[in-house]
């Protein structure tokens, strides 16, 4: 902290600030002083493989021919994943009356050699399809009869057969990274005024905080419930950086708190005008390809490619549109407890499908609208539908277990959800459904154009049945080229409930045992999402783009220790948490390290155990991985190293 | 008749030249402002300070830590203890009215110091005297304490980090002030928001204590996670992160006194401790250690303060008792026994074997609180861990306000923790 006091006056002010201080500031005559304060820090993040990515790679074309790719794995066990540099300033100015505060950040990133790997295959964006009947033969006609001759499958063997499977080159149709947005690696480097906020009082009891902030609630680690106000980035560091502010994006708001002392509670007021950048709201996941891409997903630019684009602007979650809420919180006889009630951009984003892709429609309004790209060419749009969210929370001291205790309860009705979870897209339906290929009946060098659809096992369409393998499908309708997508049955909307019981407790006996310079903090939370009214038939996706059916409960336990030894300054810690359902599990064991009042170094590795995974490559087909389970092969060893002032 | 009187004259001038020549050997009185160091100790002890001997008015472990770690003293003629304007009147007013229960919790209490008179031989006079120190506005209804730089020091290297620290109390009965009781059932409200280094700063602990002796409610406000969580309340004995305080230590004692296993009046006596201070305020505008101007950095142990004036004042020897899942097994500590004025002038704390592990001193001086009235202010904590050769230090800043008029309990809810720094 840096601290500085200027003794202004209104002669020494340009005309222009004394009016917008105001009066109650800067009376005539009076001066007064302007406490000016700044903090923050410089620091780098490097972090290291700890397993060799082994999903695929693509390395050449086979025969020259760009159709199709060949490769093999990633690699990059002990190569750096990260060497992030980053440096935060924040300063506030203390007018008196009022104040002013802002917190900028800059991140810029080395771009290493296993990241450039990644780069380079999520610009490709190579897709495992296996051929149909008609995908079979548009692949090996040669290009003389308007096909590709493509000669190997998947594997390096002769294409031969449909039923076989290539990993297609999805670029080359401009279904490639950086069609629509930022490469992935772009999405690492940000300069931003993360904050800009004026803090005043009128009277007594009411506090307001106006301007680009952070507002928070819930009583939830690792998790949230009721912290829904912001989206976070999840991008550049998954879930997994120790301080939550660094992650979550800070939106304009208008925040009032009126304190009711009578009842021992406060009333906080949210309204979020609408006046943020799209790319503010919603959470940002890693599916742009990169380090915490979920695997099978590594190599694939989703969201800056045609292949589903982020869509803030879309009728069911418009960035411009209001949000708002309340919270009431307070004390009752020692417990503190609050309601809340918030009408917003859901963190948790849904995926619509193209229309045109099944002869059934899209259930859910196609209402593409960013970045200028016409509706006729993207298969899915992502977007953070608006929700409300009913919230309870409490907190008490429990004198019998020496512990706090803690829970939380977040209701959302009519929450949207991804269906289907073993449909696929035959990419040639698609292209013919957005006219890059002829219609059905185009006289063609092979023949008429067959008709083909977009969505295999379309819920809304009986006639596209489909196993991988299969020339037709169940209709008897020739299959393209059909790629593993689960999700594209129509969306659903189920009324949700999140649980939390935590459980925080000081350990005492670490002193004594392990000679800790003070008691060793314990927390466990068990975290519960719960599908209301859930029916299995619903086939709801965990994860849209994974196979894995939703459970009516997805149970997640955390556990996590501190270790403080001397003064505080070396810290062991411990994280851990399983999928109680699946058995997919973390661990992260860490080591902070002070060094006097201004260096800061942390040791973490972040070890993920998944029970199922895909192990290779967007479209191959799944059906166990869970949310845990994308973090297959992404061990990490990290280093954080600060400075700060 | 006249011959009688002269020789009656004379072996009274005899005994008092005897005397006067038997004396001077052992009872030298110091010139003001001896220093009594290590160096000097030896030479001092058996000489006099106010007409008693210096060995004598050492209390506690303070010859040992003059002798091994470099404790210093001023030795200064003692002046009235000044207390804080309105003490009087109000103990006065409500004389009689508290009382303890059965099971020592103070009962019928609403303002002034709640038993003055303390008697040696009544078994509760220790509980009595700690109610007396702890339940009433003394050292003000309300304080707000900043900048607050804890000084966290090796004996071995020196000093090893600092930590900015805004401190807020608020009482909520036993005010000195009107109205004496806001909320019978609460005692007081503490808020302790840290504010460097950067990793911390932000996080605020909200305290709220309770009158009847139930654990105190604990929130943190966690600026990283931007949100306020409940803490135990089972910790009020436990390690204050990063330095050698213990919870229950914070401002020489924080806890209620039900909390401890016994509390015993042991006597009352003299010593030696700091009323008056003279050292210099933390100076904010200057770098480095000459922030610190009151203490010896540079000077191995590196935790001592300048040498500062020591009078001979009344003190109560009283003695705390925690029960066994406390790190301390003995609370030894000397409290000024002038009415109205109950300061930790110097305290022991000894762990579980019974060995000397805390030395823990306070120094103050009178000041002028925002609400007009005179009273004193903490000019100065240091504890030492003699132990671990370690320690933990404050001084005073000329920004120290006492019952300042802005103060209200409204600001001391988990809900306006995030408020207080933003």
């Amino acid at each position: 902290m840096q601290k500085q006091s200027l003794k202004w006056n209104r002669a020494a002010l340009p005309a222009g600030v004394v009016a917008l201080l105001g009066s109650a500031v800067l009376a005539p005559g009076m001066a007064r002083a302007v406490e000016f304060e700044y903090s923050g820090y410089i620091r780098e993040h490097l972090s290291v493989n700890l397993q060799d990515n082994d999903q695929f790679e693509p390395k050449g074309f086979p025969g020259g021919n760009p159709t199709t790719l060949m490769g093999d794995e990633f690699g990059g066990q002990g190569e750096f994943s990260m060497i992030r540099h980053s440096g935060k300033l924040e300063a506030s100015a203390d007018f008196g009356p009022f104040q002013i505060a802002g917190v900028g950040r800059i991140a810029r990133e080395t771009r290493t050699s296993y990241e450039r790997g990644l780069q380079n295959a999520s610009k490709i964006t190579p897709a495992y399809v296996y051929t149909g009947a008609f995908g079979f033969g548009a692949l090996t006609a040669p290009p003389a009869f308007g096909g590709f001759g493509v000669t190997t499958d998947a594997t390096g063997a002769p294409l031969v057969a449909p039923g076989q499977a290539v990993y297609a080159n999805a670029g080359l149709f401009g279904y490639g990274g950086g069609t629509t947005d930022d490469l992935l690696l772009d999405d690492y480097d940000s300069t931003e005024l993360r904050e800009l906020y004026v803090t005043f009082s009128l009277g007594e009891r009411t506090h307001f905080k106006l301007g680009k902030q952070q507002v928070v609630w819930g009583e939830t680690d690792f998790f949230r419930a009721m912290d829904i106000i912001h989206g976070y980035d999840l991008r550049w560091r998954s879930f997994l950086e120790l301080e939550n502010e660094e992650l979550r994006k800070p939106l304009n708001l208008a925040n009032v708190t009126i304190d009711v002392p009578e009842l021992a509670g406060a009333l906080q007021l949210i309204y979020r005008p609408g006046w943020d950048g799209a790319d503010d709201v919603g959470d940002d996941g890693p599916i742009n390809g990169g380090r915490w891409a979920p695997a099978p997903w590594t190599g694939a630019g989703v969201t800056s490619s045609l292949i589903g684009p982020i869509n803030r602007h879309h009728e069911y979650g418009d960035e411009d549109d209001a949000n708002y809420g309340f919270r009431w919180s307070g004390t009752f006889k020692q417990v503190g407890y609050s309601f809340a009630y918030y009408r917003g951009i859901s963190s948790e984003g849904v995926t619509t499908y193209n229309p045109i892709l099944s002869p059934g429609g899209s259930n859910w309004l196609w209402d593409p609208k960013d970045n200028g790209i016409g509706p006729n060419q993207r298969l899915v749009e992502l977007l953070s539908p608006m929700v409300e969210t009913y919230g309870f929370t409490f907190n008490a001291y429990s004198g019998a277990l020496d512990s706090v205790l803690r829970g939380e309860l977040a209701f959302t009705p009519n929450k949207p959800y991804n269906t289907g979870t073993n449909t696929m897209i035959d990419l040639l339906g698609a292209f013919q459904a957005m006219g890059t290929l002829p219609p059905a009946g185009t006289p063609t060098p092979g023949g008429p154009m067959p008709p083909l659809f977009g969505i295999l096992n379309d819920p809304a369409n009986p006639l596209s049945g489909y196993t991988p393998g299969d020339a037709l499908t169940s209709g008897g309708i020739p299959v393209g080229l059909a790629m593993d997508v689960p999700g594209l049955g129509p969306v659903i909307e189920k009324d949700t409930l999140k649980i939390m019981l935590g459980v925080d407790k000081n350990l005492n006996w670490t002193m004594s045992k392990l000679g800790t310079s003070r008691p060793a903090f314990w927390t466990m939370q068990l975290f519960d999402t719960w599908v209301l009214n859930f029916d299995r038939d619903d086939d709801i996706v965990e994860n849209f783009g994974f196979g894995a059916s939703r459970r009516e409960h997805t149970t997640i336990l955390t556990n996590a220790f501190t270790f403080p030894y001397k003064y505080d300054t070396v810290t062991p810690g411990l994280a851990f948490g399983v999928d109680l359902g699946s058995f997919d599990s973390f661990l992260i064991p860490s080591l902070d390290l002070q060094f006097g009042d201004h260096w800061r170094v942390r040791f973490e590795a972040d070890l993920f155990f998944p029970t199922h995974v895909e192990k290779d490559n967007l479209g191959r087909i799944d059906t166990k991985t869970r949310t845990l389970g994308t973090l297959h092969n992404r061990d990490q060893f990290v280093a954080r190293i600060t400075y700060q002032f | 008749m006249f011959k009688n009187d002269l020789t009656r004259l004379l072996a009274a001038g005899g005994m008092a030249a005897g005397l006067a020549l038997a004396l001077p050997a052992q009872a030298e009185e110091v010139a003001e402002g001896t220093l009594l160091s290590a160096a000097t100790i030896d030479g001092l002890l058996d000489k006099t300070l106010d007409g008693k001997p210096i060995r004598d008015v050492l209390v506690g472990q303070q010859e040992k830590m003059i002798r091994q770690y470099g404790w210093q003293m001023k030795l200064t003629k003692a002046t009235p203890v000044n207390v804080t304007s309105g003490v009087l009147e109000v103990t006065e007013k409500h004389k009689g009215e508290a009382s303890l229960d059965a099971g020592k919790h103070l009962v019928n209490y609403t303002t002034g110091v709640p038993f003055p008179d303390l008697d040696l031989a009544d078994p509760d006079a220790g509980y009595k005297l700690t109610y007396n120190i702890l339940r009433f506005g003394w050292l003000g209804d309300t304080m707000n304490l900043q900048p607050l730089n804890f000084l966290i020091i090796s004996g071995k290297t020196g000093l090893e980090k600092e930590q900015g620290w805004v401190y807020r109390r608020f009482l909520m009965s036993g005010r000195l002030g009107e109205p004496h009781v806001l909320d019978n059932s609460i005692s007081k409200y503490e808020a302790l928001v840290n504010v460097y280094p950067n990793d911390t700063r932000g996080l605020g602990l909200l305290t709220v204590n309770y009158a009847d002796g139930r654990l105190p409610d604990v929130y943190a406000y966690v600026k990283s996670l931007r949100r306020v969580r409940r803490l135990s309340s089972g910790a009020w004995a436990d390690p204050v992160q990063g330095t050698d305080l213990l919870f229950d230590d914070t401002f020489g004692l924080n806890l209620d006194p039900t909390w401890y296993e016994s509390w015993k009046l042991i006597a009352k006596r003299q010593g030696l401790g700091v009323d008056k201070s003279i050292l210099p305020p933390l100076d904010e505008k200057a770098s480095g250690k000459a922030k610190y101007p009151f203490m010896r950095l540079d000077e191995a142990p590196y935790w001592n303060f300048q040498a500062d004036n020591y009078e001979i004042k009344d003190m109560y020897e009283l003695e705390g008792t925690p029960k066994n899942n406390h790190l301390v097994s003995r609370r030894h500590m000397f409290v000024g026994a002038t009415l109205g004025a109950p300061k930790f002038y110097w305290q022991d704390h000894y762990d579980r074997k019974g060995e000397h592990w805390h030395t823990e001193f306070v120094g103050y001086k009178d000041w002028k609180w925002d609400d007009g009235r005179n009273g004193p202010t903490v000019t100065g904590v240091l504890l030492v861990d003699v132990q671990r050769m370690h320690a933990t230090a404050f001084g005073y800043s000329p920004a120290f306000h006492h019952n300042p008029p802005d103060a209200k309990a409204a600001d001391y809810t988990p809900e306006a923790l995030p408020r207080m720094l933003q």
